[in-house]
């Protein structure tokens, strides 16, 4: 194998490792020296189990002081709720997440007497949401994903009573702008020369806008897939949902395709490479896993393959149907 | 002169409209309209954008494809029911962007009735243009248009124990490509029609049935494609050592593929302390087909092809089996086990008929003579089986309500079967090939609060494998991820990450050469983020993206097995920033600048025939102004412009420059 490194680039991989061990020996200490508080762990207080109708005000009293919020309220898909006549009141409006109000009320507005969220962790604060919005596939492994074990709760993404009136889904900022806000490294794919559609659009002030969502091709609430991507039709690779052609079966199947993904070439969010090809050269891609040294890997390049050619260094220009093809094993035609 | 005209016309109407904003009454814009019971609220940015580019044209359109003329930049329209008992309708919502000159478009219609339906449709329309000097000797092109529509309608949507699906989504590809075909040892550009459509159904529900949150789901996907190829006139091919030539070829493969696919998941929490969630998918696809194809032409031995006629049937199937399991057991407040599993198994098998009837004759100077015609049957079998299984074990450990860590072990065994038979002679059996792969990994990692505003992630993942199916995938990698975020206030976030993949594969012998695969990769990030007030906003970051892979390749020079290396370098720097400011009660600016520069190799270029050097060093940045004028209580004017500058530094003639400036009206109703 061929080294690269060279004394400057080890000076400046040393000055940046040496950095991110500082600042995670920092991150670890300060965590336990200022950690001896424990957390208070009030459990969600508007429980179907301790259910009492006289212990609810109704969303209209908690309206008199809140009013601003109440307003914003409004606006949401939960403000609904409240007109619903047959439901009980620890399943709509304020209460529903806040608790019976009644306490906090008569105690002229008691901070005490309702659960306010303060001092709860993300995940007791995404046991309330998910007490009602438990039950849908999209959110049956919430509690394994990468949100939930590291601490992002349901209201780092959405606001129940959001300003926001016109987000149905009550984010607190539209996609993709939320997600980037925390996965920043991504951005910088969506603007290369060849990528998803993500941010393409300039609208109202700074907001960057796609007709591509992330929540296209990811579940942020988790899943059995890597990367909690989404699974297309029949349990394929999320992108076979608008690459439809690509699907097969075929009868020649590139296996590497149905074995590893579609990300053993390509870069999904974006590329510099034409095709969102993970090199810049189709015949680098093919040459290095048709390199066979030993049993690992796909077969080598037949003899008749000059490299030395335009014509050979172009190896899409014969194998066309390299995705898979019904009429040719070298995907010919 | 166009461009002038434009360029004229929006500095008069910029004049005009500066007046007019000198003039405005100062008020502030007026929020929802109420109509009938409902109440409304929608804007709509209208407008025209001019386009001045010099360059590549077909790197431009490939890149961006942006052209000129009246657009719809952006639709809002909400309507809800004031209190809560509409019509047919409690809540309807309309979005849009990009409608006339984008190659991206999109529109989503959201309606709702309170408790009994919820429905959303989604359209998007994409331009796909490709036209590149540097991929498949520029003669794969593409300009088509694509087409996604998304239905889905949801019965009960607030029934906390039963609520009902249905939807359906139609993917369309249609329009005109070129490519290329192989054939008598040239390759032949050839001018395909494009038309293809999948049709997706599905129907489902979710219940509540005594502890368990049940999801069912059946879906049906059909897949059309009629798309037909053709070469009207002679063609000479790539090959310039080579007689052969196309004087006429058409190609017919309709293929359908019917997908039948059912989801059952299962989910219940018992006693708040175990989570667990079961889910299966079955589908089963089959690809049928019938192909026809007519030649005419040369062949490579100088002979003429009065006809060589191809069909004949083929089909593929592959039934799909994927089973999970997850389970988390909150053992204590401090302590979660979770335990995910998976099974997935699928076999592909297909079988292609393909009878070929040749007719030739051979010119010399002493005439034609008819060679005898050749009949070719040949029916090839193919298979590829595939078996995993997976299971993930993690231990997650809050010490502090500032500090929890996690464990887990990934354990993976994947087994793959490949086999052929090729016919005739008549009943070969299948060669079968059997690869089996296992990878363990460990994961380790972190996440801490230092303190209230500062948040660390941190996550350590490596593997081993014993043998790999491709040689790019993971054999013994590492991973390292950490990201954190410092919010100082509530209106300042700082954000930093730092992620870095290490990938090797086997390092067999291969001529005395160590010979693997070795990519590392790392990518940093920073940004950060300033929004003080509704008058002043502030992004800014910075991210460097590298990639060097290092791999041992086998090829052939001039017939001579060579072995060497194959060096890819990514060195990607991305720097932004954008803006918002409002100077005036009346005027708003908004100003952003992206600059993404590879320098890939650098200077170092190859040492010898054997080594392959490749990278894409290229610059491409693009700065963009939009002032807004508030013209009235219910309009604003947009003056904006945007460039984008593109260079590469290889000598692919694919370098453009495009000015984009425009100008719009928004209207709120």
């Amino acid at each position: 194998m061929t080294s690269f490194t060279g004394p400057l680039k080890a000076i400046k991989m040393t000055l940046i490792s040496g950095l991110v061990l500082v600042g995670l020996v920092g991150a670890f200490s300060l965590s336990f020296s200022k950690s001896a508080k424990p957390d208070k762990g009030k459990t969600p207080q508007a429980t179907s189990a301790n259910y009492k109708a006289e212990d609810y005000v109704g969303a209209d009293t908690c309206k008199t002081c809140h009013e601003e919020i109440y307003n914003n309220f409004q606006k949401t898909g939960h403000f609904k709720l409240t007109r619903y006549g047959n439901w009980t009141a620890d399943n709509k409006g304020c209460e529903a997440c806040h608790g019976p109000g009644k306490a906090h009320v008569d105690g002229g507005g008691d901070k005490t007497k309702i659960h306010t969220f303060e001092d709860q962790s993300a995940k007791q604060i995404s046991e309330t949401c998910l007490r009602c919005h438990a039950g849908k596939e999209e959110h049956n492994n919430f509690r394994r994903g990468e949100h939930w074990r590291n601490d992002v709760s349901c209201i780092n993404c959405h606001a129940p009573h959001s300003p926001t009136a016109t987000d149905l889904k009550m984010l607190v900022q539209k996609e993709p702008m939320l997600c980037i806000s925390c996965h920043s490294e991504i951005k910088a794919q969506f603007n290369m020369p060849f990528r998803h559609k993500v941010m393409e659009n300039t609208t109202k002030g700074n907001v960057l806008e796609g007709t591509m969502k992330c929540t296209d091709c990811h579940n942020p609430h988790g899943g059995f897939e890597q990367k909690q991507v989404r699974l297309a039709t029949g349990g394929d690779a999320p992108c076979m949902k608008c690459h439809a052609d690509k699907q097969g079966p075929f009868v020649f199947e590139h296996a590497p395709l149905r074995e590893e993904g579609c990300t053993i070439c390509h870069i999904p969010h974006g590329s510099n490479n034409p095709k969102l090809l993970k090199r810049n050269e189709v015949r680098i891609l093919c040459l290095e896993c048709h390199s066979n040294a030993g049993t690992v890997g796909a077969p080598d390049t037949p003899s008749f393959h000059n490299q030395a050619t335009a014509r050979f260094q172009n190896c899409t220009t014969c194998h066309v149907k390299i995705h898979g093809s019904n009429l040719d094993r070298f995907y010919f035609r | 002169m166009k461009n002038k005209i434009g360029f004229t016309l929006l500095i008069v109407l910029g004049i005009a409209m500066g007046a007019l904003v000198v003039r405005a009454q100062s008020t502030p814009p007026s929020s929802d309209t109420v109509l009938g019971g409902y109440t409304v609220t929608q804007d709509a940015e209208l407008g025209v954008r001019f386009l001045g580019r010099d360059g590549n044209e077909n790197k431009y359109r490939s890149d961006l494809n942006y052209g000129r003329g009246f657009r719809l930049f952006n639709y809002d329209f909400l309507a809800r029911s004031k209190d809560g008992h509409g019509g047919f309708f409690d809540l309807f919502r309309v979005t849009a962007l990009g409608w006339g000159g984008d190659p991206n478009e999109f529109l989503r219609v959201d309606v709702e009735k309170n408790k009994w339906y919820r429905f959303d449709a989604t359209f998007r329309q994409f331009d796909y243009f490709n036209n590149l000097t540097n991929l498949a000797l520029n003669q794969h092109l593409a300009d088509n248009s694509r087409k996604f529509d998304d239905f889905n309608l949801a019965l009960f949507p607030d029934n906390q124990h039963f609520k009902f699906y249905v939807g359906y989504t139609f993917d369309k590809s249609s329009g005109n490509a070129t490519t290329t075909y192989d054939y008598q040892r040239d390759e032949f550009p050839i001018q395909s029609k494009v038309r293809s459509v999948a049709n997706d159904w599905r129907v489902g529900f979710d219940a509540k049935v005594w502890v368990f949150d049940l999801s069912f789901l059946q879906g049906y996907r059909i897949f059309k494609d009629d798309t037909t190829y053709v070469v009207p006139s002679l063609n000479v091919g790539n090959n310039p050592t080579n007689t052969s030539v196309i004087n006429f070829l058409t190609r017919d493969v309709p293929s359908r593929t019917h997908m039948p696919f059912t989801r059952f998941s299962a989910h219940t929490l018992i006693k708040k302390k175990l989570d667990f969630t079961g889910r299966f998918i079955y589908s089963t696809g089959t690809t049928t087909y019938n192909f026809a194809e007519a030649v005419k032409g040369v062949d490579a031995s100088n002979n003429n092809i009065l006809l060589d006629l191809f069909n004949g049937p083929g089909s593929a199937r592959r039934p799909n089996g994927i089973g999970d399991l997850g389970a988390s057991f909150f053992a204590t407040d401090r302590l979660t086990i979770s335990e995910t599993f998976r099974v997935n198994t699928f076999r592909i098998s297909g079988g292609s008929n393909v009878f070929e009837s040749l007719f030739r004759t051979r010119t010399t100077a002493f005439g034609t003579t008819t060679l005898p015609p050749t009949f070719i049957s040949s029916l090839i079998f193919e298979l590829v089986g595939y078996r995993l299984f997976s299971n993930y074990i993690e231990g997650d450990y809050k010490f502090s309500p500032k500090f929890s860590g996690h464990v887990g072990y990934r354990y993976t065994s994947r087994r793959v079967e490949l086999g052929t038979s090729i016919q005739p002679p008549l009943g070969t059996a299948l060669d079968t090939d059997t690869q089996f792969n296992h990878t363990n990994s460990v994961v380790v990692g972190f996440k801490a609060r230092p303190a209230s505003i500062w948040t660390v992630y941190f996550d350590f993942e490596r593997g081993t494998a014993d043998n790999v199916f491709t040689r790019l995938s993971n054999y013994n990698y590492t991973n390292f991820r950490v990201r954190t975020s410092v919010k100082p206030t509530k209106t300042l976030t700082f954000n930093a990450s730092l992620v870095t993949r290490d990938n090797n594969n086997p390092a067999l012998t291969q001529g005395g050469q160590n010979f693997g695969v070795d990519a590392k990769g790392r990518i940093f990030s920073a940004s950060a983020d300033f929004s003080p007030n509704s008058k002043f906003t502030f992004t800014s970051g910075y991210t460097y993206n590298r990639l060097t892979s290092d791999s041992s390749i086998i090829f052939f020079l001039g017939g001579i097995q060579t072995t060497g290396t194959s060096l890819y370098f990514l060195r990607d720097h991305y720097f932004f920033f954008n803006s918002h400011v409002q100077l005036h009660p009346r005027v708003g600016l908004f100003f952003g600048y992206r600059i993404e520069k590879d320098t890939g190799q650098g200077d170092q270029v190859a040492s010898s025939p054997s080594q392959l050097i490749s990278s894409y060093p290229l610059q491409f940045h693009s700065p963009e102004v939009r002032l807004t004028f508030k013209l009235l209580e219910h309009l604003d004017w947009n003056a904006g412009f945007q460039r984008y500058d593109y260079k590469e530094k290889f000598l692919n003639n694919q370098n453009y420059r495009a000015n984009l400036p425009y100008t719009s009206l928004r209207l709120y109703f």
